[in-house]
């Protein structure tokens, strides 16, 4: 058989699709489902909330609180017997639905009054609220508070979507390998900027003066530091464009809740203990 | 908003680049082909007598063709739905087809009239994540 040379014209083994045709159709369709799995994880997270069992919640409590620690100046006072006294306030606060998360209070040294909970029962309260406590009455109440955003888990519903991280990389096992947390974390947490809702908030105050309540027989001083802020508080702000209900708000909707509830708004004073302000209870005496 | 103006950046360069080089070599292809046109390729099994021969000689043809940045990316996109990879159909072929000439080529300037057995095999040159680049050999017995 005589061999006749005959030249291949077609390109079979090549797809005649242009390349940048099949490039914006394969970005089309990652950028469409990344869309897609984004609003789908935002709707998930207040039907996954509820569902997560306690032991969920503390490793990712124990994820994030390198992060929390750092947020609130990583100068935490944990050999401080005030760490003992706040337990000591805290603990009958603790109602039925929290009985089984223990509590773990920070202390933290910084100026700034403030107090704030993680996920798994993390507490933090600042040595600055400690000092602009008048009672403790004033600081059951507050705490009582943080006990109502544990309770309800605003806190694990705050971090959004970030929330689907975090279970994937505990799921990976690798949240906080060696002391080390995923940067990816740390760059979603922020709990500067980490508010709740305002239907939140005022769940929690509710929450807060019926443990306060319960635990002190009335309501009186527990508003103290909403008090103080409502003087320095702008009020010609609408509240919309606040994070926080306006203080003068709150403390209108708490006092017809008590009302409502027969709840004496008036009652003894239960000081806090002398030189709260300083560490161990002891100031220097040389002042 | 940097990290992806670079990005941008780098799938142009690989894109124009890329494209440049494969319509490039596949124009030097086509040309090399139609000139190498008359030497045949044949394959013979176990039991067919060979073709008549005074002498033989293995001729082995290898090239490396790298992917370009555009490649690559498109390779991870389709990665993760599936499906024909067709940005690397062309470095593979282009791969193939080159390794087969520089073979021809070399059997022709040695005086060959046919190719006989020729076989293609292909490796990848990976660098930890993504490919690379390819290598194709192409090895078959010249006669004359």
């Amino acid at each position: 058989m005589k061999y006749t040379p005959k030249e291949i014209t077609e390109e079979v083994n090549v797809t005649p699709t242009h390349p940048l045709v099949n490039f914006g159709y394969l970005v089309g369709t990652v950028i469409v489902s990344l869309i897609l799995l984004y609003a789908l994880m935002g709707l998930a997270v207040d039907l996954v909330v509820p569902r997560l069992s306690r032991e969920t919640e503390i490793k990712i409590g124990n994820a994030l609180l390198p992060i929390a620690l750092a947020q609130f100046g990583d100068d935490e006072l944990s050999d401080d017997t005030r760490v003992d006294y706040i337990e000591s306030v805290i603990q009958p606060l603790v109602g039925d639905d929290l009985q089984d998360l223990p509590l773990t209070i920070h202390l933290m040294d910084t100026d700034i009054a403030n107090a704030a909970i993680i996920a798994g029962g993390h507490v933090f309260v600042t040595t600055g609220l400690l000092e602009e406590s008048e009672s403790e009455n004033e600081l059951g109440f507050i705490l009582g508070h943080e006990l109502g955003h544990l309770a309800s888990r605003d806190a694990l519903r705050g971090l959004g979507r970030s929330l689907f991280i975090l279970l994937g990389s505990l799921a990976l096992g690798g949240a906080s390998s060696g002391g080390q947390t995923s940067p990816l974390l740390s760059t979603t947490l922020d709990l500067q900027s980490l508010h709740y809702s305002r239907s939140q908030e005022n769940a929690a105050d509710r929450y807060g003066l019926t443990t306060t309540v319960q635990q002190y027989g009335h309501a009186g001083y527990a508003l103290d530091f909403f008090q103080r802020n409502s003087e320095i508080e702008p009020d010609f702000l609408p509240e919309y464009v606040l994070t926080h209900p306006l203080s003068k708000n709150r403390i209108e909707d708490l006092e017809t809740f008590a009302t409502s509830q027969n709840w004496a708004l008036v009652g003894p004073l239960k000081p806090l203990p002398e030189n709260i302000e300083c560490p161990n209870f002891t100031c220097p005496t040389n002042q | 908003m940097l990290d992806l103006l670079i990005l941008l950046i780098l799938l142009a360069v690989g894109y124009g680049f890329g494209s440049y080089a494969e319509q490039k070599h596949y124009k030097s292809i086509r040309k090399r082909e139609r000139a190498t046109l008359h030497v045949p390729i044949i394959t013979f099994g176990a039991k067919q007598s060979m073709p008549d021969a005074q002498e033989t000689e293995l001729f082995v043809g290898s090239v490396v063709v790298a992917s370009d940045y555009f490649k690559t990316f498109a390779l991870a996109l389709r990665n993760l739905i599936g499906g024909r990879v067709v940005s690397y159909e062309s470095l593979l072929d282009r791969g193939r087809r080159e390794a087969l000439l520089r073979m021809k080529e070399s059997a022709i300037a040695w005086g060959a009239s046919e190719l006989a057995n020729v076989r293609i095999e292909t490796s990848s040159l990976s660098q930890g994540r993504g490919l690379i680049s390819i290598e194709v050999i192409a090895y078959g017995t010249g006669i004359r």
